[in-house]
């Protein structure tokens, strides 16, 4: 890895949760992100607080990405396990990461938690720099007075860490220095101290390790970036579009949107409301929106189950709104709770009793994220619906360097409001249009009444037939109507050779991956196909997709479930037979590499099911217990090793 | 702050009843009582209907907003609590008042009605107490005693019922009262001082099914069932009881007024049960303390407030 032509960095820290992984990835992450790469970042973590596991990866390039690589290039280990996996568990969950790390990449570790690192990695080109934490935080505090404390501020561990891949990188020590500045700026002391730790570890790794030192990369130089996770787009949309009220129960992934319009809330008024549950917050939500605030909530799938009816009672009440963001996670029940799957978009589509009209969008990536929950608000305002942003944990959670967004064409459209010179207002006047005006409480003249039982044009409930069908039709029209008046290309979006007899058809946060697959330099025997990205799933954009389809023969499905859901709905919808369904239930993201491997293999040898994990096509029957009895193996073939530095309890597994 | 109408227009009860409307309660229940109390209570303080919202669960009850001539959410069974919630945190000038049965309160409704007294909300709560799931056809509710039995209910009541008034006061509620359905006047006097009271307010009302609970019925609540004719049902006051908490600020002075209020709740005295106001407590609701985290909220409502072209940009720069 001494080619200064190499453009593509896959850097990755792992270590017990708790442990400064976080801080550290993110630190990087937006120092590469000043620095004018393209950057695309993303966690890997154990639904526990401290202790367990947890991986974050950042990419940099100089040209676009939006995915992650199998392989890793420079890999950070700030325990034993980040190397060489948790053997101390009864089941091994995973083998570590030093076996990702490509030949020629490096490796920065502890040598006093490691001292046998060498001995235990097979590949001789890979870079080793032993480091020993302890002793460098040690000499280092000396500066401030506070040598010889390395063990009380072990925590600064992961400042070596990040000072140590700065040097490694040839990253200017100056820019290094005001990066952990700023991390701690507000906390002078801390601030000193980190600065001292990475500026004693870089002068230490080039002293020690200055052969082993990777040429600083050319950096394409992209002025005027952002570095922002898709759960901030979606909060500083809600601010946007003048959301004053989210109610919320907590749940991962979606909590970290609430926390962040938390700390705004005061700037651009939002009353942000922790609910006793699910329930009452949708709950909470649709009468905000009645009361005459743009209103919502944000979940995951087991808050989003308890979300059913309240989703029946905006539709019937005709409310507009409220939105719901909900961030899929992987399922059933509880599942994986800080894992990735697409395994709610059937949920998403049927979640109430009866039919009823609610919007689903699905929008792919940071911007997107952005832009959709823009727009959502007009859209429930304009229709009296509720909706749904299909969102999920790998864009909310993922790091992404971005353009600001533009927000020079961005309107708030409140929808038709009663006047108050009508007279006779009836709430649910059939006057043409599905959408009704809607007054709101406190205004005079606008008294209205409204039931989640059937009613009539005042409001007051009605069983007679004609009523009851001519509620229904008023409230499913409005979807047709909606249909009509979205922009086409806002329906589906068309990448890659539209001409290819090939169409990949997926949604929401897999845009990334196959955007890379189409653009990237990476990509040199890059398949051919043309791909299709949904974003409107509801009311299902049939036209749109059928010219998007247009002379396709082969038709794949891509998305991160066990049930291929967008298969089967396009089963439902169109004429045309999917051909294969690439899936991925493992909880983890779509890699570049995996994609790649998926699409090659469907065009080539299609078949009804590609499961794809851990970087390769495999037996979705068999390879799980596999992949354990291997670990088991593997256990036993190596002695007890030593004990983990973060002590766990016996028998701990979960 | 105290709700009354400013002077200007003068409401009478016929301008809180909804015009066009077919009431579809069986002849002499007891919601009809609670009803007119409502009105009453508001043409009594003077309230604009237009400036009230009436949320309503699933029920008998529940059909009471479509009787009222205010603004009228029908909502879910057992969801009266979240949506005034939602309601009233949209427009800190409306009165938000929440009606609901005791099976919708109390049953399914149960972890929001605890919720409910924590927030402390500016709103009022009226609970239609008839101890049965009337809409249903007669199921025992949470209020019903254990080993009765109605002559809708298949078996006895094997569950312990709850104490409202008790359960009202440990969640949180600062003005908790009691009444009974067909004394209307006195309901409305209730139901008036709990609007005006700042903060959550509970008004269970002991409330006559004639066509399910064939126990606790007008007969029963007179007590002429009993040998001695004497009413069931005492006031508070009477006895010089007097539930306000004397020194607001002071933990002591609430906890201390909490544990007589509990305990004249649960007081048996030879099957007599207390009406009146047990407790009442004035102190910041969850209002004012959203008006000190958001300062814009100090002056407007939210619904009164500018969404168009905002700046984001101070967001977009903390991310540079
Ligand atoms: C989620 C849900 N479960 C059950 C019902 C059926 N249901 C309708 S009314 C009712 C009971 C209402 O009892 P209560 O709240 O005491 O009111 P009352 O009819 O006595 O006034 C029930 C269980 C429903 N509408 N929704
Ligand atoms: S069933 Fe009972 S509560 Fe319902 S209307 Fe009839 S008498 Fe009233």
């Amino acid at each position: 890895m001494t080619n200064t032509q190499r453009l593509d960095l896959n850097w990755m820290i792992g270590g017990a949760q708790g442990s400064g992984v976080n801080s550290t990835a993110q630190l990087y992450a937006k120092l590469m992100t000043r620095l004018g790469y393209h950057v695309f970042s993303n966690i890997e973590y154990h639904s526990n607080i401290k202790g367990k596991h947890s991986n974050f990866r950042v990419r940099t390039a100089n040209y676009p990405i939006r995915s992650h690589r199998e392989h890793v290039d420079v890999l950070v280990a700030l325990d034993e396990e980040s190397l060489f996996g948790d053997f101390y568990q009864r089941y091994p969950t995973h083998r570590g990461h030093a076996g990702k790390v490509k030949s020629g990449g490096a490796i920065i570790y502890d040598s006093n938690e490691v001292p046998d690192a060498q001995d235990r990695i097979d590949d001789q080109e890979i870079r080793l720099l032993g480091i020993p934490f302890r002793e460098i935080l040690n000499e280092s505090l000396e500066e401030v007075g506070k040598g010889g404390e390395g063990k009380k501020y072990s925590i600064m561990g992961n400042t070596v860490a990040f000072g140590a891949s700065m040097a490694l990188l040839d990253i200017p020590e100056k820019q290094m220095e005001t990066a952990v500045r700023e991390a701690f700026a507000g906390k002078k002391s801390l601030a000193e101290m980190n600065e001292v730790v990475a500026r004693y570890t870089y002068n230490y790794v080039q002293d020690n390790f200055g052969d082993k030192i990777e040429p600083h990369f050319p950096s394409p130089g992209l002025e005027n970036q952002i570095l922002i996770k898709g759960s901030q787009a979606v909060g500083i949309a809600k601010f946007k579009a003048g959301c004053g009220f989210q109610s919320y129960y907590p749940i991962s992934p979606a909590t970290d949107e609430s926390v962040y319009l938390e700390q705004h809330q005061q700037d651009f008024p939002m009353q942000i409301i922790q609910t006793e549950d699910e329930v009452s917050a949708i709950n909470m939500a649709v009468s905000a929106t009645h009361g005459g605030v743009r209103s919502s909530t944000s979940t995951s799938g087991p808050g989003y189950a308890l979300m059913a009816e309240g989703m029946g009672f905006s539709a019937i009440t005709e409310a507009p709104g409220p939105v719901v963001c909900l961030y899929q996670r992987g399922g059933p029940s509880t599942g994986i709770p800080t894992r990735q799957e697409q395994g709610d978009l059937r949920m998403a589509l049927h979640s109430g009793q009866g039919d009823y009209p609610a919007i689903v969008l699905a929008p792919g990536d940071a911007e997107e994220y952005f832009y959709d929950t823009h727009k959502i608000f007009n859209l429930c305002d304009r229709y009296q619906v509720p909706a749904v942003l299909l969102l999920d944990k790998h864009i909310g959670r993922s790091s992404v360097s971005i353009q600001p967004f533009d927000t020079s064409d961005l309107e708030v459209d409140r929808g038709p409001r009663f006047n108050t010179g009508e007279h006779e207002y009836q709430r649910y006047q059939f006057d043409g249009s599905p959408v009704s005006p809607r007054s709101i409480p406190g205004e005079e003249g606008g008294i209205f009444w409204t039931s989640s039982d059937e009613h009539q044009q005042d409001g007051h409930i009605s069983e007679g037939i004609g009523n009851r069908m001519s509620m229904m039709h008023k409230r499913m029209s409005k979807l047709k109507l909606l249909l009509e008046e979205y922009p086409e290309d806002s329906q589906v979006k068309v990448f890659g050779n539209r001409d290819s007899d090939v169409a990949v058809i997926s949604w929401g946060s897999n845009k990334g991956v196959l955007q890379d697959l189409l653009g990237s330099p990476a990509s040199e025997n890059q398949p051919d196909f043309r791909f299709i990205h949904l974003r409107l799933i509801n009311p299902f954009p049939e036209q749109a997709l059928q010219k998007a389809l247009d002379g396709a023969e082969t038709i794949i499905v891509l998305e991160q479930n066990w049930g291929a859901h967008l298969a089967g709905l396009l089963q439902e919808k169109l004429a045309k037979p999917v051909d294969v369904r690439i899936l991925k239930f493992d909880g983890r993201p779509f890699s570049y590499d995996e994609a790649s491997i998926g699409i090659t293999d469907a065009i080539e040898n299609p078949r009804e099911r590609i499961v794809l994990t851990r970087g390769a096509i495999r037996d979705e029957e068999t390879w799980g217990y596999e992949e354990v009895q291997n670990l088991l193996d593997e256990r036993e073939r190596r002695p007890r090793q030593r004990t983990p530095s973060v002590p766990l309890p016996p028998n701990y597994n979960r | 702050m105290t709700k009354t109408n400013n002077g200007q227009k003068k409401y009478k009860i016929p301008d809180y009843k909804a015009d066009n409307i077919h009431n579809d309660w069986c002849p002499g229940c007891g919601d009809y009582g609670i009803l007119s109390g409502i009105q009453m209570a508001l043409a009594n303080l003077g309230l604009p209907p237009h400036e009230v919202a009436v949320i309503s669960g699933i029920g008998c009850s529940g059909k009471t907003s479509h009787y009222i001539n205010a603004y009228g959410f029908h909502t879910l069974h057992g969801r009266v609590v979240p949506n005034a919630t939602g309601m009233k945190l949209a427009n800190h000038d409306l009165t938000v008042l929440g009606v609901g049965g005791d099976g919708d309160g109390y049953g399914i409704g149960a972890g929001h009605f605890v919720a409910g007294g924590r927030r402390n909300l500016d709103f009022t709560y009226v609970i239609f107490n008839n101890n049965i799931y009337a809409l249903t056809k007669g199921q025992a509710s949470p209020t019903i005693g254990k080993g009765e039995q109605t002559k809708t209910m298949p078996e006895q009541s094997i569950y312990n019922p709850i104490n409202p008034v008790a359960l009202a006061i440990s969640s949180g509620y600062t003005f908790v009262a009691q009444s009974y359905a067909l004394d209307v006047k006195y309901t409305a006097d209730i139901i008036a001082r709990a609007i005006q009271h700042p903060g959550s307010a509970v008004v269970d009302v002991l409330q006559t099914c004639p066509a399910f609970n064939n126990l606790h019925t007008k007969t029963w609540f007179e007590g002429l069932d009993r040998e001695e004719k004497q009413p069931r049902l005492y006031k508070l006051e009477d006895e010089g009881y007097d539930g306000t908490v004397p020194e607001p600020e002071n933990p002591d002075s609430v906890s201390k007024t909490k544990a007589a209020a509990i305990e004249k709740a649960l007081a048996s005295k030879n099957g007599r049960i207390p009406v009146g106001v047990f407790y009442e407590h004035r102190t910041a609701t969850l209002e004012d303390y959203l008006s000190k985290k958001i300062p814009a909220l100090a002056s407007t409502s939210m619904v009164k407030m500018d969404i168009y072209d905002r700046d984001i940009s101070p967001l977009l720069d903390e991310l540079r």
